[in-house]
């Protein structure tokens, strides 16, 4: 089904929910994923993304596609988690510390990632993780990656050019290891 | 020059995991949320309140032709009632009916306070929405601030949010609403409802936030006595205070409407000496 016909909609019925959760259900969880490395929460976020686009149908106005408007909800949503202090009170000891400590969290990632690349990606810091899964797994252009983001197309390049060179390092340690 | 992608991508095509994250039961719980009837209102009560109207026109039109001096009378009592569909049996809802005059269809006229009340809770009025405050978005937009009492979870709770209503050429309609829970237990402590049913208590500042149509909005309840303003400043850096409005209940409201999407949001509550008491960042959906 396509979804092109979002934006002429002023409410959304059930079945075009069914249709986008099948369709991107498994993609804003793993994004939601991406941002925040907790479970619990990626399936809070995912929740309130469709809640979101359920409501409020009409915000999609059709300039970028489904899948680029729903990773902006995603994405913001996320960040607001992520800010929240509801995040930092209940999340403290996985995410504060996240990058660098071996929370839980960090565990699972490293007993459930498909493959060694999948478990580097997660070692990345955020801002570089973000930009390379959203070229490389969800194949967005840099124009759309930049206007997830919020930034110009000449960081997003300079982001992905890093997040490559740091990935080449981790997966070459992986190989020694 | 473009770049060559690397070897590694082609295994970033994969799933990041390899159970299974985004479930049936998860699917079934976001539908069950995003259908349940306090979130939005089927069609198929649109299409009753419709019905509901066309029989009450009719019923008018018979009246106008038997008695013209009755029809005034008739519609200052019937008129809101009726375009309740869930209430079918045109017993009178509790809302004044002072306010509920013809009056409220005519272009060029604004609303009262008390009549915007009274619009709000035509479609409703089980759960009686308290008229707090208005901003008007253009001559055709209201933005109406309001609060619910409600019993929730066994408890006596209290939500707030907005109706964002729209001249339709013939009246104003509620096209869209958005309202936040916040429970209050029995030591007096407020809950914020937030994402998945879960509950955060809150001792100083509860802020929601939304957006209806393209106006992001924050709103929420004041806790902390000490806070006597609230600061809000938006991506661009540009700051904007937010409307307090202490409420007869004893509870403080507040709300501020963003005129347009500049992200992200830093809430900051202050005290009468400008110290910031709170801060966070929000993003609108």
């Amino acid at each position: 089904m396509s979804h092109d016909s979002l934006k002429h909609l002023t409410e959304m019925d059930p079945l075009t929910l069914e249709s986008l959760l099948t369709r991107y259900g498994q993609e804003v969880w793993n994004y939601a994923f991406f941002i925040t490395k907790n479970r619990v929460m990626s399936d809070d976020i995912t929740q309130d993304v469709f809640i979101q686009v359920y409501r409020h149908v009409t915000s999609f106005r059709g300039e970028a596609s489904v899948k680029t408007w729903l990773m902006k909800i995603t994405r913001n949503i996320s960040y607001n988690y992520r800010n929240s202090a509801f995040f930092k009170k209940v999340f403290l000891i996985n995410i504060v510390s996240g990058e660098h400590n071996h929370s839980a969290e960090q565990s699972f990632i490293e007993k459930e990632a498909t493959n060694a690349v999948w478990e580097q990606v997660f070692n990345l810091p955020t801002k570089y993780r973000e930009v390379l899964v959203l070229h490389a797994k969800y194949q967005l252009s840099i124009k759309e990656i930049a206007d997830i983001l919020k930034i110009p197309q000449g960081t997003v390049k300079s982001r992905l050019f890093t997040a490559r060179k740091k990935m080449s390092v981790l997966l070459k340690k992986e190989e020694f290891r | 020059m473009k770049p060559e992608t690397p070897d590694w991508y082609k295994s970033l095509q994969s799933n990041p995991l390899k159970t299974e994250t985004f479930s049936h039961q998860l699917a079934f719980k976001i539908k069950s949320e995003a259908l349940s009837p306090s979130i939005k209102k089927g069609s198929f009560v649109r299409r009753l309140s419709l019905i509901s109207f066309s029989i009450l026109a009719g019923v008018i039109g018979l009246m106008l032709l038997i008695n013209k001096t009755e029809v005034l009378e008739s519609l200052q009592i019937d008129v809101v009632p009726s375009s309740n569909s869930s209430n079918s049996n045109n017993s009178p809802v509790s809302i004044p009916t002072s306010a509920a005059g013809p009056h409220l269809t005519q272009p060029g006229q604004t609303p009262t306070d008390e009549e915007w009340e009274t619009l709000i809770n035509k479609n409703n009025p089980s759960t009686y929405k308290e008229f707090l405050d208005k901003a008007q978005i253009n001559e055709n937009v209201m933005l109406v601030f309001s609060r619910k009492l409600l019993e929730y979870k066994g408890h006596q709770s209290i939500s707030v949010g907005f109706d964002y209503l729209e001249w339709t050429s013939r009246e104003w309609k509620t096209s869209q609403s958005v309202f936040y829970h916040m429970r209050r237990d029995e030591s007096g402590i407020f809950y914020f409802q937030r994402g998945n049913n879960k509950e955060v208590p809150e001792e100083r500042l509860i802020t929601a936030w939304s957006g209806l149509d393209n106006t992001p909005l924050l709103y929420g309840m004041v806790i902390d006595s000490e806070i006597s303003q609230i600061r809000i400043t938006d991506g661009k850096q540009e700051q904007h205070l937010a409307k307090i409005i202490p409420h007869s209940d004893g509870y403080t409201y507040w709300y501020a409407e963003m005129s347009s999407r500049e992200e992200p949001y830093t809430v900051e509550s202050l005290n009468s000496e400008g110290q910031v008491l709170t801060s966070d960042v929000f993003y609108s959906y």
